[in-house]
C-alpha cells in the first residue's frame, strides 16, 4: 500500500510538474505576456506549487508535499536543460542569451495555472492515498484496537477449552508445528460419566518413577485403584498418561517417601498400562455413539459381488 | 481422484493404505500381489530401507473384472508410516478415492493408531476434503499376536462412524482381501452415485 501511495504520489506530481513548466516554456515566445524575472521564476512556481496542493484539499501528507517540491525541482531543471541543449545544436544563438531567455521570460502563471488544472482534474485521483487525515484516523483506530485488546477478559467461561495435544506428526523440515487442530473424529465423542476406578498393579507405576521418590514399601507390590473419572478422560487418545499428583492418593501407604514436596507442573508422568486398564472398564464406556453414517456407505446391490479373490 | 474413459470404457481408482509406521500396510500389499492371479495385477514397485521400512510408498496397480461393461483398475498405494515423512503422506493422498486404515492391534500402539488416524484426517483436510466423502474401511491387523486389545475398544478409537472393519493378520492374508474388495466396491458404488448426482 505504502509503495502504491508513493507510486501515484510521484506520477501526481511529476504530471503536474511537467504540465506547468513545459507549457510555460511553449508560451515564453508568446509576445506580449508579462515576463517574469529569472531569479523570481523558481519561487513563485513554488509558492504557486504549494498553494495549489493546499487548496485542492489539505490531503497531502508531509511527505507528499516534499515529493511533489522534489518532482517539481527536478522536472525544471530538467526540461530546461534539455530546452537549452536543444537550442544550442541548433545554432541559433549562443548559450548565454539562450538560457536567459528560457529562465527570464518564462510566464509562470501559466505554468501554475495548468497545474492547479491537473490537480482538480480526473487526474486528481492520481494523488497520493495515504492523507494526512486518513492516517490520523488509522492509527487512532489501531491504538483503541490495541486497547481494548489489552484490557479483554483472558478467557470467556462459556467458552470450551481444547487441551493441546502433541504434534507427533510434523513434516520434515518444518521447525515451528502448526497449532493443534482438535480431530474431526473425536468431536462426537461424547464421554461417559461412568463412577468407579480401575485397579492397577502398584509395580506398573513405581517401576516408572525415579528410586529418589520411593518409599520402604515401593517394592512390596498392591494395587492401586485409580478412578475412572482420572482415566477416561485420557483414554480417547490410545494410552493413560497421567501425573502422579494425580494417582497420588490412590497407591498404598509407604509407596512413596513420606517427605516428598508438593508436586507443582513438574511432577512426573506415568503410562498407566492399557492392558490392565481396558479389560475392567464397563461396557458402556465403550458404547460408540450413533453417528450419522456417510453417505458412501450404501453400496450399490449391483456391486455386491467380490472383485478380488485369492489366486 | 477416479478418471473415466468412456472411449476406451476404462474405471480408474486410487486406493490407499493408511496407519502408524509398522502396522502391516506393505504386508497387506505383498500379499495382494503374491496372491492375486497374474492377469488381474502389475508389476509391484515398492522402495523399502533394509529394515522393511517404507521409505516413500509402494505401488501396485490391480485389475478387477468388468464392472457394468467397463474394465476397472485400482492403483493401490501405501503410505511411509515413519513420522517424518508426512509429506509423502500428503502427497499420496492427494485424489485419493478410497482409504483402508490399518490398525495395529497390540496395546502399545494404541497411541500411534490414534495419532495416525488424526493425522490422515488433517492430511485430507489439507485437500479440502473428509472421511464423510471419501470411503474407507478399517483394517484391525496382527490379531494373531499377543497382547492386542480388544476389537470394540479399538472400534471406540479409531471408528467413530461405525464404518466397515475387519480383523486381519496381513501374514497370512487374513482379512486382507476382504478389506480390499469392501473398500473397492464402496469406492465403485461412491462413483456411481457421483455420476448419477453429475458432481464427478
Amino acid at each position: 500500500m505504502k509503495k502504491q501511495a508513493s507510486v501515484t504520489g510521484i506520477a501526481a506530481a511529476v504530471l503536474m510538474a511537467a504540465g506547468g513548466i513545459l507549457l510555460s516554456a511553449h508560451l515564453s515566445a508568446v509576445r506580449g505576456l508579462p515576463a517574469i524575472e529569472q531569479r523570481s521564476a523558481l519561487p513563485i512556481e513554488l509558492a504557486f506549487y504549494l498553494l495549489v496542493m493546499v487548496v485542492v484539499g489539505r490531503r497531502y501528507s508531509l511527505q507528499g508535499y516534499l515529493l511533489g517540491i522534489g518532482c517539481m525541482l527536478g522536472m525544471r531543471l530538467l526540461i530546461d536543460t534539455a530546452a537549452v541543449a536543444w537550442l544550442l545544436l541548433q545554432q541559433h544563438a549562443s548559450a548565454v542569451v539562450i538560457a536567459d531567455h528560457v529562465f527570464s521570460s518564462t510566464p509562470v502563471w501559466v505554468g501554475s495555472a495548468v497545474m492547479a488544472a491537473l490537480s482538480l482534474s480526473p487526474l486528481a485521483g492520481l494523488l497520493p492515498e495515504r492523507a494526512r487525515a486518513d492516517r490520523r484516523a488509522r492509527l487512532m483506530a489501531e491504538v483503541e484496537q490495541n486497547r481494548r485488546q489489552q484490557t479483554a477478559p483472558a478467557a470467556s467461561p462459556v467458552v470450551e477449552q481444547v487441551r493441546p495435544e502433541p504434534a507427533l506428526y510434523v513434516p520434515a523440515g518444518e521447525q515451528t508445528p502448526k497449532a493443534p487442530v482438535a480431530p474431526r473424529h473425536l468431536d462426537r465423542r461424547v464421554m461417559r460419566q461412568v463412577e468407579g476406578w480401575v485397579e492397577i498393579p502398584t509395580q506398573a507405576i513405581v517401576a516408572q518413577l525415579p528410586e529418589s521418590l520411593l518409599g520402604k514399601e515401593a517394592a512390596n507390590g498392591g494395587v492401586a485403584r485409580v478412578p475412572l473419572s482420572v482415566v477416561l478422560p485420557e483414554l480417547p487418545e490410545g494410552r493413560v498418561r497421567v501425573r502422579l499428583t494425580e494417582v497420588i492418593d490412590c497407591l498404598p501407604e509407604g509407596c512413596l517417601r513420606p517427605d516428598l514436596g508438593v508436586f507443582g507442573s513438574e511432577a512426573p508422568e506415568i503410562d498407566l498400562p492399557l492392558e490392565v486398564i481396558v479389560p475392567q472398564l464397563p461396557e458402556e464406556v465403550l458404547e460408540v455413539e450413533a453417528a450419522r453414517p456417510p453417505v458412501w456407505l450404501k453400496v450399490d446391490p449391483e456391486l455386491e459381488r467380490t472383485l478380488f479373490v485369492s489366486a | 481422484m477416479a478418471s473415466i474413459n468412456y472411449a476406451l470404457k476404462e474405471i480408474s481408482c486410487k486406493i490407499v493404505y493408511y496407519g502408524p509406521g509398522m502396522c502391516g500396510k506393505t504386508t497387506n500389499l505383498q500379499y495382494i500381489h503374491e496372491h492375486l492371479a497374474d492377469d488381474r495385477r502389475g508389476k509391484m514397485v515398492s522402495l523399502a530401507t533394509p529394515g522393511e521400512r517404507t521409505l516413500f510408498f509402494d505401488f501396485l496397480p490391480i485389475e478387477a473384472p468388468s464392472v457394468h461393461g467397463f474394465d476397472t483398475k485400482f492403483q493401490i498405494y501405501t503410505v511411509p508410516g515413519q513420522v517424518m515423512y508426512n509429506s509423502t503422506r500428503r502427497l499420496v493422498l492427494r485424489g485419493v478415492d478410497g482409504i483402508i486404515f490399518v490398525c495395529d492391534s497390540q496395546y502399545d500402539k494404541m497411541a500411534e493408531n490414534v495419532e495416525s488416524f488424526r493425522n490422515m484426517e488433517e492430511n485430507l483436510d489439507s485437500y479440502n476434503t473428509d472421511l464423510d466423502t471419501i470411503p474407507y474401511v478399517i483394517q484391525h491387523n496382527k490379531r494373531d499376536l499377543p497382547n492386542i486389545a480388544p476389537v470394540p475398544f479399538m472400534e471406540w478409537l479409531v471408528n467413530r462412524r461405525q464404518v466397515p472393519s475387519y480383523e486381519a493378520c496381513a501374514v497370512t492374508g487374513e482379512g486382507v482381501f476382504e478389506s480390499l474388495n469392501h473398500v473397492c466396491r464402496l469406492v465403485l458404488s461412491n462413483l456411481r452415485s457421483k455420476q448419477q448426482r453429475g458432481t464427478l
